[in-house]
């Protein structure tokens, strides 16, 4: 556990230490001040307004800074000549996949939080936060989606190069967001083997729609039960357990 | 007590179709100093690497302190130096040497205790809290070094450990070699420089091609090659002019 937690920290320490996180929160603190500074719509749309711009860049920034740290990992640990030398320690390979992959997904989340802090304080600043049940659930589901695309970029980078396993944990992750619930009609009305590969994908790929609650809390409609929110963190869990082990099971043996 | 830490017998590794360990064994006594040499592409580094359980064996044994190179039990009392040390640039030494012993669930005390101990041994104490990417070659390759002894080995390997340092910092290295082995540890050295090998250890294998050619105290060696340097000798075993 405590070489988990070291290189977890690790993690920590390269986030922070470089410009990305800190370039990413001033873009965003930028645009959300500037959204809640303009007066063309009702005060009413205003709110919305910036609720939506301000979620989309939170998400975005966040999905931004998760995936390439999570995915850099392995290849980083390779380039810096450093991997030898931290499996030559008592860490096993599970160990390591595990506290590279933790270590994405806590330093991504902190950053999400910090975000999401700056996003509450606009919207409390133009006098309307919304529902904070909303903001806690919508907050929760959405660290969950971090857990489940660190540990699938961390997984695919031990299959593929660092870009390519990035490429790909990118668009796993907009396709399922943006089309995952129309997915499986797709490929019902498709023909040929694109029939069959859609169905896989539909069935294969985690629905990153399910964490994402934006319109709940932009709209201010009702929170979702919290049996449905407990069946969604077991559904992230399973995910990230079995992205975890298709990892493992590659790197386990893996010559260095 | 093991007296043989380092055991390999009859170990065979091959990458693809190639073999770069072809029934290779030989073993380390304990508290010596032991040279292992050979030229570029004999097998040295794949040997150290299946030591460290980074590299698996294809047949043979590989007994490192009793245990399996892979068993956490048998790296945790090794410290290894790389060839090419290279260490996170984005951290300072001190958080290096703090990152490495937590990896050895080391108390917080004795640690603090033994980085700073460390750190004044090498050099680095003025500089501990600088990041890594302002540093020398040279003075990396101290910190690999301070690294490789933050769990207080029994066994270190030393992968060129030369390699990067001035002069100066290869005696004051010698003589740190030599206080480890008088203080007991076990030290298997992979080296090109001969000179420095044949002033620190007790023993040497030769290996080419993945094949053990020649292994045995150094003075029983040197005694047979009738007053020629380990220089000479190992050119003219590794070409195929000595038995």
């Amino acid at each position: 556990m405590s070489s988990v937690r070291a290189l977890v920290g690790l993690v920590f320490l390269e986030i922070y230490r470089k410009k990305d996180f800190y370039v990413a929160l001033i873009l965003m603190a930028v645009i959300l001040v500037y959204a809640s500074q303009i007066e063309v719509y009702n005060f009413e749309n205003i709110v919305r307004y910036v609720r939506e711009i301000g979620l989309m860049l939170i998400y975005l920034f966040s999905i931004f800074l998760a995936v390439p740290l999570a995915a850099r990992q392995l290849a980083a640990e390779r380039d810096q000549r450093t991997l030898a030398v931290l499996l030559a320690k008592p860490v096993t390979r599970g160990q390591f996949i595990v506290g590279k992959s933790l270590g994405a997904f806590l330093a991504s989340l902190s950053a999400f939080l910090i975000f999401y802090s700056v996003f509450i304080l606009v919207t409390l600043a133009k006098g309307k936060m919304g529902s904070p049940v909303n903001l806690i659930q919508a907050g929760y589901l959405f660290s969950l989606s971090l857990l489940v695309v660190t540990a699938m970029a961390s997984a695919l980078s031990y299959f593929l190069t660092s870009p390519a396993a990035m490429t790909l944990a990118f668009v796993f992750y907009f396709l399922m967001s943006l089309f995952g619930a129309r997915f499986d009609r797709f490929a019902e009305e498709s023909v040929g083997l694109a029939r069959p590969l859609g169905k896989a994908v539909y069935y294969l790929l985690p629905h990153f729609e399910f964490f994402d609650l934006r319109q709940r809390v932009i709209h201010d409609w009702d929170p979702v039960s919290w049996g449905l929110i407990a069946i969604i963190t077991a559904y992230a869990v399973l995910y990230t357990a079995l992205f975890l082990f298709s990892g493992w099971l590659k790197f386990r043996r893996q010559p260095l | 007590m093991v007296s043989e830490p380092i055991v390999i017998e009859n170990l065979t590794v091959r990458y693809g179709k190639s073999v770069a360990l072809d029934g290779l064994s030989l073993k380390v006594r304990e508290g010596e100093i032991f040279g292992f040499l050979g030229p570029n592409g004999a097998g040295k580094t794949t040997t150290i690497k299946v030591l460290l359980g980074l590299v698996y064996g294809e047949s043979g044994t590989v007994r490192v302190h009793g245990l399996s190179p892979t068993d956490c039990g048998a790296r945790r009392r090794i410290g290894y130096l790389p060839e090419e040390a290279a260490y996170y640039r984005f951290l300072t030494p001190l958080e290096i040497l703090r990152f490495y012993g937590a990896l050895f669930r080391i108390p917080r005390r004795v640690l603090n205790d033994r980085i700073a101990d460390l750190l004044r041994l090498v050099g680095l104490a003025e500089v501990a809290r600088r990041p890594l990417a302002t540093f020398s070659k040279g003075m990396v390759q101290k910190v690999g070094l301070a690294q490789a002894l933050v769990n207080d080995p029994d066994t270190l390997i030393l992968d060129e450990p030369t390699s990067g340092l001035d002069p100066l910092s290869r005696m004051e290295l010698r003589r740190l070699l030599l206080d480890l082995k008088s203080r007991g540890k076990t030290l298997f050295v992979s080296s090109h420089e001969l000179s420095e090998i044949e002033l620190i250890c007790d023993e040497v294998a030769i290996i080419r091609s993945g094949r053990m050619v020649r292994t045995g105290r150094l003075k029983d060696i040197m005694g047979s090659a009738s007053g020629v340097s380990l220089e000479r000798f190992f050119i003219e075993t590794v070409s195929g002019g000595a038995s």
